[in-house]
Parts: structure tokens; C-alpha cells; sequence
């Protein structure tokens, strides 16, 4: 169990404070909304039922949308875009898809590497894109849950000003919408180009997201 | 056969491997080894993906329900 702790320590450490947090955002959320309910003399809700409101399920998803998105841009930005001097990015004479030597693929696939990358066949085609397929996928998927919570808690909205319901296609061109969608793309966009600027000079020692404390400035894509 | 992961699979020779597989004297321990590496590994995977596709799955859901 110690062994499992300690070497899955990455994601079990993000797994536990995902959940403490989203926990977290749901009683805050409840009270506010509560404190909002009452000031308009209407119903309370109890925490269950308001993680099952379209106010708790938009905030999450808006989020959930933009970090997808952010890395899935990041995926497929870093196969053919360079930075020279930064960490996360590859070598400068890298930039592309790289050889199949490279990738470790068919007969240079090792012993114990994927069954679909020693394939060479279309399972191959798959599998080599199957992180931005998967990562795109959750992007749309969660970009889909918000504009259906967001449209519902939209309506509500407008339900309590007497003005008239719109369909979740007329949602789509609300500035409600874009507003929510946009506000959390641009601070996406600012960390992660933040990210691949100040490791060209910043370090820390002992991340892999950082240089070696030592490595020149100008050098590129070398984690230490 | 005895030290496969997997059927199609052979006893991996790569030097770089876990010492644990290393300082595994029989082909069966090696074996059990690998099929505890590759069971750990799956554990976190099989987590994260419950956490998206639960997630996704309720809050669609909810979006979904009529007021």
C-alpha cells in the first residue's frame, strides 16, 4: 500500500484535492445560492440537491471545458510550434510528427511497448493521436454540459425578469454564453503561455516542468 | 507459458526495467511483477476516467432535465 502511495504520489495527491475542492465549491456554492434564494423570498436547497442544480453543473463544467481545452490546444500547438529556450517545448529541429524511429513504432516499437504501436496499421494511426482524440473529446463533451446548464440557469434568469424563454440554440449566441466560455479560455491561454515563457529563465529545482537549475538560457527542451 | 504478462506478450529483456523485476530470480515472479506494474498503472487511469466520464455523465444530465 506504501509502495502504491509512493509511486502513484502524482495523481493520487491531484485526485485528493480535486475532490476537497470540488467538494468545497458545492458548500460554498449552496450557501450563496441559499443566501440569493432567501433574498428573493424562494425555496432553500439542501447540498443534494443543489449539485443537482444547473447553477452548480455550469460553474463546474465552464471550468472543466477550459482546462480541457487549454491542454488539448497545448497537445497539438507543441507538435509543430517551438520556443526556443523553453522547457516545454521540443528541440527547434523537432518540430512535426517526428520519424517512426523516434516514435518507437512498428518493429522499433520495444518488447513491452503498446500492442497498437507495433501494429503499423491503422490501429497505429489511432493510437498515436488517441491523447489529443481523448483530451479533445472531454473539451467538447464539457463545453456541451455548460451551455445546457448555463441556458437553463439563463432561463431561469429570465423567467424571474418576465421575459421570454430562448432555445438552447439561441443560447449559443447569447453574449451569457460567450462571456462565461471566453473569461475562462483567456486565463487558460495566459498560464500556459506563461508557463512556456518563464522557464526559458525561471527554475525550479527538481521539477520536470523546469530546466536544469544550470542549463543556459537559450537552451531548449532539456527537463531537469 | 510461464513469465508471459499476456499471452501475446513476452518476458520483457529491457535493461532499463523496475529492479524489482530485476532482482525477480524466477520467470513466474517476473511475470507477477509486471502484472502488478501494469495493475497500478490501470488503477490511476480507471480513477481518472471515472472522475470525467461520472462527471460529465451527471452534469449533462442535469442540463438535460427539464425544471
Amino acid at each position: 500500500m506504501r509502495r502504491f502511495a509512493k509511486e502513484n504520489g502524482l495523481s493520487l495527491f491531484f485526485a485528493t484535492i480535486f475532490l476537497a475542492t470540488l467538494v468545497g465549491q458545492s458548500f460554498a456554492g449552496q450557501h450563496n445560492y441559499n443566501a440569493e434564494q432567501a433574498a428573493h423570498g424562494q425555496q432553500t436547497l439542501s447540498w443534494w440537491h443543489y449539485v443537482a442544480t444547473p447553477s452548480f453543473g455550469g460553474a463546474v463544467m465552464e471550468n472543466w471545458q477550459s482546462e480541457f481545452l487549454q491542454f488539448s490546444l497545448f497537445i497539438a500547438a507543441t507538435i509543430w510550434l517551438v520556443q526556443k529556450g523553453s522547457n516545454e517545448s521540443k528541440a527547434l529541429g523537432d518540430a512535426g510528427l517526428e520519424s517512426d524511429e523516434q516514435q518507437q513504432i512498428g518493429l522499433r516499437t520495444p518488447t513491452r511497448g503498446p500492442r497498437w504501436a507495433k501494429a503499423d496499421d491503422i490501429r497505429t494511426r489511432i493510437y498515436e493521436n488517441s491523447l489529443l482524440i481523448v483530451m479533445t473529446l472531454i473539451f467538447f463533451a464539457t463545453w456541451f454540459g455548460q451551455s445546457l446548464n448555463n441556458w437553463r440557469v439563463f432561463n431561469e434568469e429570465q423567467a424571474t425578469h418576465d421575459a421570454g424563454r430562448v432555445s438552447w440554440g439561441r443560447y449559443l449566441l447569447d453574449p451569457d454564453f460567450w462571456e462565461k466560455t471566453l473569461q475562462n479560455w483567456q486565463s487558460e491561454f495566459l498560464a500556459v503561455g506563461t508557463l512556456v515563457v518563464f522557464t526559458i529563465y525561471l527554475r525550479q529545482r527538481g521539477s520536470p516542468e523546469s530546466k536544469p537549475v544550470g542549463a543556459p538560457h537559450d537552451e531548449t527542451a532539456t527537463s531537469g | 507459458m510461464a513469465g508471459d504478462v499476456h499471452p501475446s506478450r513476452p518476458v520483457p529483456d529491457d535493461p532499463r526495467f523496475d529492479r524489482r523485476c530485476a532482482d525477480s530470480h524466477s520467470p513466474s515472479s517476473r511475470a507477477d511483477v509486471l502484472r502488478d506494474e501494469d495493475r497500478q498503472v490501470r488503477t490511476m487511469f480507471v480513477l481518472y476516467s471515472l472522475f470525467i466520464v461520472g462527471g460529465v455523465v451527471f452534469f449533462v444530465s442535469v442540463g438535460l432535465t427539464q425544471q
